[in-house]
């Protein structure tokens, strides 16, 4: 026993329930809750009469300590107790050692060896955080009762103690995320509300122009007119693919995508793309070489689906006329690539490696702006087929998309 | 006889770059297009607009990346008008530089007006 024997008097039980009323209230209204690892430690040396408290917590990294005068060296030495914690299971269940106990562990070796000169530690008690689905959380370690030894008592009180903090600890977790979740779910509303006043400015903007150039008394030029039917039909399928791009990311976030799975020639499939692009969606040419038969398992539609929205997005940032290349390599059946190149584009390589660094980071489109729901979905069926999204600067100064396949493809098939 | 003004209009929208380059030339304006902020720089390189129509959410370099860009450049600047699909966040930050904005999806009358009071041209 350390301190002052003279002036000590132990708690009844009434007394330590009522310091354990007293800091579970005090522990539930904490803030903010950074605090509670501090807090959680003062508490437990309270409770328990003892001379020192660490808490770690494991999300976020945290370590509290509070202890009397006479422990503050331990401060520098703590590292010591994470050894006898792992050597006797100490992260998963409560550890109540007595003075002999300790010097029996071997892990207490180190101890006696880097502290010869300590006081004896007459007992160390040490009671995990279990989350409700039995995550380990953090851990409460005690040394020194002023009684000297750790009771079954002290183990009860502090096991409850950390119950209470647990279940804080947990609600907090929670909290955070449920706001995350309603943060994205904003952010994407507002995404899609923004990417659905496009198509309807265009669809109100050509409807306009007309009623204007008729209440002029313009006769409409037959190939303009035309034109600009042919804008209003193109722009109207660009509604109808915007709501399913809307389904399809609320589908791919939920997990909901499931691929199935063919052999298929990737030259075949891209030319196939190629003309339903061309013919409906752009205006610019686009050309497929392949110079050798690719066949890798792939799901068709979700494969046109990307391609579709990786052409979109480089075509909606590039004025070039041009042709947009697509090349489909074997690289000997190791790793099959598509490449897909704009030599108009005014996207830096530099650049398509921050974008595509954004895209690998971020969780929900609403982080790429505008466009943004193309090249997410892009990269999400990329990211199902087990391939790779990456860059490569051309020595013309052009860039090459490059789209990875395993050798065999389909690693993320669901 | 007056020269045509001219007007920048960046957007990455295909079909809005259509039909208001269309309304704009009808009226004697002249007008180029680009569809985001990297590619309107190099045109304000080579030609100083008299307005510059901006959409603000756009890939690669945004309606804000290209605001400060625009604004470090050596003056006189042209005013900028930021067409925006956000309309209360819009008015709420209109970012610096912005002479006015207009709400997608706006009336095309609106628009031109404005374009007109921006450019001091006469009908």
């Amino acid at each position: 026993m350390h301190g002052d024997p003279g002036s000590y008097q132990p708690d009844s039980t009434a007394g330590r329930l009522r310091k354990l009323a007293q800091a579970s209230s005090i522990i539930a209204s904490t803030r903010p809750l950074d605090n509670l690892p501090k807090v959680l430690a003062e508490q437990a040396k309270t409770i328990t009469n003892s001379h020192f408290c660490i808490v770690h917590l494991n999300t976020p990294d945290h370590v509290a300590i509070t202890c009397s005068e006479d422990y503050v060296w331990w401060q520098d030495h703590v590292d010591l107790l994470d050894a006898l914690v792992s050597a006797v299971g100490a992260a998963d269940r409560p550890v109540r050692l007595t003075e002999a106990e300790l010097e029996a562990q071997p892990a207490w070796i180190k101890v006696v060896e880097r502290l010869p000169s300590r006081r004896p530690v007459c007992g160390w008690l040490a009671i995990p955080l279990i989350g409700t689905d039995q995550a380990h959380l953090g851990l409460i370690q005690l040394l020194d009762s002023s009684e000297g030894e750790f009771s079954e008592e002290d183990e009860l009180l502090v096991g409850q103690l950390a119950q209470v903090a647990a279940l804080i600890f947990e609600n907090n977790a929670w909290r955070g995320k449920a706001h995350e979740v309603v943060q994205a779910r904003d952010e994407f509303l507002s995404l899609v509300s923004h990417e659905l006043k496009n198509p309807i400015t265009s669809l109100r903007g050509f409807a306009q122009l007309l009623l204007r150039q008729l209440d002029r008394g313009d006769v409409p030029d037959p190939e303009k007119l035309r034109r600009t039917l042919q804008s209003i039909e193109q722009v109207s399928e660009r509604l109808t693919r915007l709501i399913n791009d809307v389904r399809e990311v609320v589908r791919l976030d939920g997990g909901r995508v499931t691929l199935d799975l063919k052999a298929v020639d990737m030259g075949t499939l891209a030319e196939s793309v190629a003309a339903e692009f061309q013919s409906s969606l752009s205006r610019r040419p686009i050309t497929v070489d392949g110079s050798e038969p690719v066949r890798t398992l792939v799901d068709p539609l979700r494969w046109r689906q990307l391609l579709i929205h990786l052409i979109e997005y480089i075509s909606a940032s590039s004025t070039g006329s041009g042709p947009i290349e697509i090349e489909i390599l074997n690289q000997d059946g190791r790793s099959p690539q598509l490449a897909i190149i704009d030599r108009e584009s005014s996207i830096s390589s530099e650049d398509w490696q921050q974008l595509i660094d954004r895209v690998q980071r971020s969780r929900s489109p609403t982080a790429l702006g505008g466009a943004g729901l193309s090249l997410y979905i892009a990269y999400c069926m990329i990211r199902l087929h087990g391939g790779q999204l990456g860059v490569e600067a051309l020595t013309d100064g052009a860039t090459r998309i490059v789209v990875g396949l395993p050798s065999s493809s389909g690693k993320g098939a669901r | 006889m007056t020269l045509a003004r001219r007007i920048l209009l960046v957007d990455d929208d295909e079909s809005i770059r259509d039909f208001i380059s269309q309304a704009l030339v009808e009226e004697g304006y002249e007008v180029t297009t680009a569809p985001q902020g990297a590619a309107a720089l190099d045109l304000v390189d080579h030609g100083q607009p008299n307005l510059i129509l901006l959409d603000l959410r756009m890939p690669v370099l945004d309606g804000w990346g290209f605001l400060e860009a625009y604004r470090g450049k050596p003056g006189p600047h042209a005013p900028v008008v930021a067409l925006t699909a956000s309309h209360d966040k819009a008015a709420a930050k209109l970012p610096p530089g912005v002479s006015a904005f207009i709400a997608k999806p706006f009336d095309l009358v609106e628009l031109l007006d404005l374009v007109e009071r921006l450019t001091d041209v006469p009908k």
